[in-house]
């Protein structure tokens, strides 16, 4: 599925134009990343939670050599689905 | 950020009545539902993707008593960053 199935979806359920739908997409998932930039979690209740994760700066080793590495601290994305969509998704 | 607060925000970035704005919120994550519930990928340029993942059952003990349980198969959305909300997020550090 790509954002052009949820463009069709919105010109088809709610009827809106194509570019007004395009637009909706986009700002809906622009919103979610301003969020996430400004250190925001986004919470949506029945969908999950998205939030970043600080990294400390840590030694790793590529496992084929074992040569060590310093990996750098870093933020990640961590997404936490909620138990309903869980339990949709296991029905 | 609730979804409450994050309709409204759609609501004045798309300049969307806040009805309008409830219903376009819950259509985008009731179909990026019913397509993890059909086993589909969902992938979003810039934004990231969502997969589902299967685990097998196996036999699982508790720590405390020793008991032995059956853990049952399970099936996990799993999501990964997109390129540039990665990229934007370690602007700062």
């Amino acid at each position: 599925m790509t954002k052009n199935d949820l463009i069709i979806e919105i010109v088809e359920n709610i009827g809106y134009s194509r570019v007004e739908a395009q637009k909706m997409v986009d700002d809906f998932f622009e919103e979610i990343k301003d969020a996430l930039i400004r250190d925001k979690q986004v919470k949506i209740s029945g969908f999950g939670i998205f939030e970043i994760a600080h990294k400390k700066e840590r030694i790793g080793r590529n496992p084929k050599n074992k040569v060590e590495a310093t990996i750098k601290a870093r933020n990640v994305v961590k997404f936490r689905p909620s138990n309903k969509l869980k339990e949709k998704i296991n029905y | 950020m609730t979804k409450m607060e994050f309709i409204h925000n759609i609501a004045e970035k798309s300049n969307l009545p806040k009805k309008d704005a409830t219903l376009v919120v819950n259509t985008i994550f009731n179909k990026m539902t019913d397509a993890l519930v059909k086993g589909d990928r969902i992938e979003i340029r810039g934004f990231g993707s969502f997969s589902v993942k299967s685990y097998e059952g196996y036999e699982g003990k508790n720590p405390k008593t020793h008991k032995s349980i059956i853990v049952q198969p399970k099936k996990k959305p799993i999501f990964k960053v997109g390129k540039d909300l990665k990229d934007r997020i370690n602007t700062k550090l």
